[in-house]
């Protein structure tokens, strides 16, 4: 990875550098700091990594769609851009940042009481003691409700991509700490009790564990958010990677992420 | 000789047209029939009422819920969990997640394991790794994933049990069986036979019990003395289930075994009620296996009941206990409103601010 001048990487900017393996990246709003970092310069010498889709309104509605006939279809904004990414280079990986954030969508504000689970035997110690014990099959059974789109997506994505030079990105794991998000939604949540982290990590695992049981069935890469180095000794990303409201990761976290891609499709691309 | 009979008319001339099968059973319309008289004590709408029970204990909480009646559910799950999860967890299905309780027996052992006064010498099953609870084996699909999983639950289903009997206004419990199964060293009673569908069966350990009258009666005196104790003004209403047992383990044919057994229990819950004023029985039995309905509230299977059936119990449980009648229609799943959960609603407002700061 190399910090350079500003470049431009927007897709609409040209075809991929010659030489160089081509990536694109899409998904919701975390690609936003994905986009901060190639703007700010990140390189790699073997790989281009650009963005397609950015953004929440950018990439609105469902991600995958039924037809009257109850056959699924993906979400046109997706569907066009990999036409796009398909007439510019048959080659290219795709990298989906869709979906990621389903576990706080269920659980980032608990309200009261508060609730708990237990993700393994060893885990016994966090439990709150105030906290309403769930069974864990119960809180997987309520994410893979709200995760149950991917399931439909990635097979989707597969057939429409035509190859299977396709990475899953995983969200990554919260902060330790819920200063930022406190702060951040102190108006608009006011009242309302934020998860605490301990418990937001659970959910975390959880999602990933869905996510990757989904990319497996669907024979897509999975790359989970916990990169070495952006993650303390307890899992929880710190804090210098995190953007003040608490969910969203900066750009320096983007720029590992970025570099954790690169070589990971380097690395399949040399063998 | 003439004078005599008027002077000592027939004793039972006075008696109210509710005494008599003609004018009461089997000259009026089906539906009209109400063999409720005299309720003890009635339900208010800010009333705290609990279920416990067997299956048919279910369609009372159903109604009471649907019907805007304050059910009583002291481990509700939690909001994060959808209606779906819920269900499929039992939670709601009674008023603490106890699952099915079949007999008088089982209902006393829960309070005094949930208050710490028995404990179990069969206290957990294994089943390819996971924990399953013998006194509610299927009250979650798989079992408890870990030891700590499944204690920190039994933990907190004591504590609801705990404040079921403490707080509830009216407790409904419906006598299923008779027939049970008992750890032969404890007598703790099984809420299922071990070996069928959970637990592996061990003759050594694992005992027939066919509860007599008095036993079941001495049950249910001893399950609302329990809870009375704790909680001096509650109000019990006690009902039987219709349903026939699925098989029986006596050396009787099913169909004998069936009467027995709810001839049992509607002796014993009578005997009860008989000698307690804040003690009621409810006919539901009564309602829909008499031969009024000429089994016309029965499935084809001659044992699930019919909806139709469920309805003419509730409406005499709402005309005599409630004075009003229960909603029996309810809103299609598709067309309730799907709200957005506090997450949901803010992770959306923090993903479109998102835009706000790419001014790179």
């Amino acid at each position: 990875m190399s910090k350079g001048g500003p470049v431009n990487n927007s897709v609409s900017e040209g075809n991929p550098v010659a030489g160089k393996i081509a990536a694109f990246v899409f998904g919701h709003s975390h690609v936003w700091s994905v986009r901060r970092a190639l703007k700010l310069g990140w390189q790699h010498p073997d790989i281009k990594i650009r963005d397609i889709i950015c953004g929440t309104k950018e990439l609105p509605g469902s991600i995958v769609y039924h037809l009257a006939n109850g056959e699924p279809q993906l979400n046109a904004v997706i569907l066009a851009a990999l036409h796009r990414v398909a007439a510019m280079d048959a080659n290219a990986w795709l990298v989906s940042m869709v979906g990621g954030n389903d576990y706080n969508r269920l659980g980032m504000f608990s309200g009261s009481p508060s609730f708990d689970f237990v993700v393994d035997e060893d885990s016994q110690a966090g439990l709150a003691a105030d906290a309403m014990v769930l069974p864990k099959a119960a809180v997987q059974e309520a994410l893979k409700s709200k995760t149950e789109t991917l399931s439909a997506y990635f097979p989707l994505l597969t057939q429409m991509a035509g190859h299977k030079r396709i990475i899953v990105i995983g969200t990554s794991p919260p902060n330790a700490t819920d200063d930022l998000l406190v702060s951040h939604l102190e108006k608009a949540a006011k009242g309302t009790a934020i998860t605490p982290a301990r418990v937001r990590y659970k959910l975390w695992l959880i999602q990933n564990q869905l996510m990757l049981e989904h990319c497996q069935a669907a024979g897509i890469h999975f790359l989970k958010g916990d990169y070495p180095g952006t993650v303390d000794a307890d899992g929880y990303t710190l804090k210098a990677f995190m953007k003040s409201d608490g969910i969203h990761l900066n750009e320096d976290h983007a720029s590992i992420l970025l570099d954790t891609v690169a070589g990971y499709i380097a690395e399949r691309s040399n063998g | 000789m003439a004078e005599d009979q008027v002077g000592n008319p027939c004793p039972y001339s006075d008696l109210p047209e509710t005494s008599f099968w003609r004018r009461s059973v089997g000259a009026i319309p089906l539906q009209d029939i109400d063999p409720v008289l005299n309720p003890k004590f009635r339900i208010s709408a800010r009333d705290r009422v609990a279920t416990a029970g067997s299956c048919f204990a279910q369609h009372i909480a159903r109604y009471l819920r649907n019907s805007g009646f304050n059910y009583f559910v002291t481990e509700p799950g939690h909001p994060i969990l959808p209606e779906h999860t819920l269900k499929d967890f039992n939670y709601g299905t009674f008023s603490a997640r106890f699952g099915n309780i079949y007999t008088p027996r089982q209902l006393v052992q829960l309070f005094e394991r949930a208050y710490g006064l028995r404990q179990p010498v069969d206290d957990v099953w294994t089943d390819n790794g996971a924990f399953v609870d013998p006194f509610r084996p299927f009250i979650q699909p798989h079992g408890f994933h870990c030891a700590t999983e499944f204690h920190a639950d039994r933990a907190q289903h004591f504590g609801a049990v705990r404040e079921m009997v403490e707080q509830s206004d009216v407790f409904v419990f419906t006598l299923g069986l008779t027939e049970g199964w008992e750890n032969a060293v404890d007598g703790t009673v099984y809420a299922i036979c071990p070996g069928c569908g959970a637990g592996v069966h061990d003759p050594a350990q694992h005992r027939f019990r066919n509860f007599t009258v008095d036993e079941a009666t001495a049950d249910i005196k001893a399950a609302i003395a329990f809870m009375k104790a704790r909680n001096p003004g509650l109000r019990v209403l006690l009902t039987v289930s219709p349903v026939p047992l699925i098989a029986t383990f006596e050396n009787r044919h099913v169909l004998a075994a069936t009467t027995y057994s709810k001839s049992v229990l509607r002796v014993a819950a009578q005997t009860v009620s008989d000698c307690d004023t804040r003690v009621d029985y409810f006919p539901s039995f009564e309602i829909i296996t008499s031969s009024a309905s000429r089994g016309a509230y029965f499935a084809d299977d001659l044992r699930e009941v019919e909806e139709i059936g469920v309805q003419h119990a509730m409406r005499c449980f709402f005309r005599n206990y409630i004075g009003k009648q229960p909603k029996l229609t309810r809103i299609p799943a598709e067309r309730t409103p799907v709200m957005p959960t506090t997450s949901e609603r803010l992770n959306d407002l923090v993903c479109d601010e998102q835009r706000l700061e790419d001014l790179l």
